[in-house]
């Protein structure tokens, strides 16, 4: 894989995980527990970074950047509905501000950037089939990371939601308050 | 629903990893399948929108 196309899937599945992170911040620093769409539009980031823990692993395809573009066009619809409920002016808001942006709008716009950056990627070209592909020490460092956030958020989901549906406003922790 | 989602995108990238593309793919398709289908469920109220 050419070197600026694998270091900008590292940067993506970095990214993703900062993502991951940042919103981690907001639900333990700030107490704000996410909402049924905000969960959901965790889970399209985590999608979409299968897409790009796939390239580090196998090399990029053309198959996983169509998976990071469904899983990317998932994500802008759950964020997209998200925006839809709090844009007349009285409706509301869900969560804290980013500089004037909730994060359900951050969300759809990181997911546009990302079928975006996805575009460029496959005009920079693909491997041709069959060329072998050995993930270095920063790839396995880097998708290491994600996975483990994705599996850290189906623990706390669980114990935010528990086995079957989050309240719509949630305010406690399922687990917690049994 | 939604912990068993991130724990299937999880188990994807796993497999993956591990080497395994078409199951790694498969688990992919039926988290995505799901999640789907959750978000579904999840955006039948009414917008309040008026144009």
């Amino acid at each position: 894989m050419p070197r600026l196309v694998e270091f900008a899937n590292l940067l993506a599945v970095l990214g993703l995980g900062i993502v991951l992170l940042a919103a981690y911040g907001f639900q333990f620093a700030l107490g704000e527990l996410p909402c049924p769409l905000c969960t959901l539009q965790r889970i399209a980031f985590a999608l979409t970074a299968f897409g790009f823990v796939m390239n580090l692993r196998f090399g990029a395809k053309p198959a996983h950047y169509g998976l990071i573009i469904l899983a990317a066009l998932f994500g802008m619809t759950a964020s997209g509905r998200q925006v839809m409920l709090h844009i007349v002016p009285g409706s509301g808001a869900y969560g804290s501000a980013v500089l004037g942006l909730h994060f359900y709008s951050w969300a759809f716009i990181l997911f546009g950037l990302l079928v975006l950056g996805v575009a460029v990627l496959l005009l920079m070209g693909v491997p041709a089939a069959g060329t072998r592909h050995q993930p270095g020490v920063p790839a396995t460092a880097a998708a290491f990371l994600v996975i483990a956030l994705v599996l850290a958020n189906a623990v706390t989901t669980f114990v935010q939601c528990g086995p079957i549906e989050c309240p719509d406003d949630p305010t406690s922790y399922w687990l917690f308050s049994r | 629903m939604s912990s068993l989602l991130f724990l299937l995108t999880a188990v994807a990238m796993i497999i993956g990893w591990a080497g395994r593309w078409r199951l790694a793919v498969g688990v992919f398709v039926v988290a995505f399948l799901l999640s789907l289908a959750w978000l579904n469920h999840h955006i039948t109220d009414p917008l309040a929108l008026g144009f």
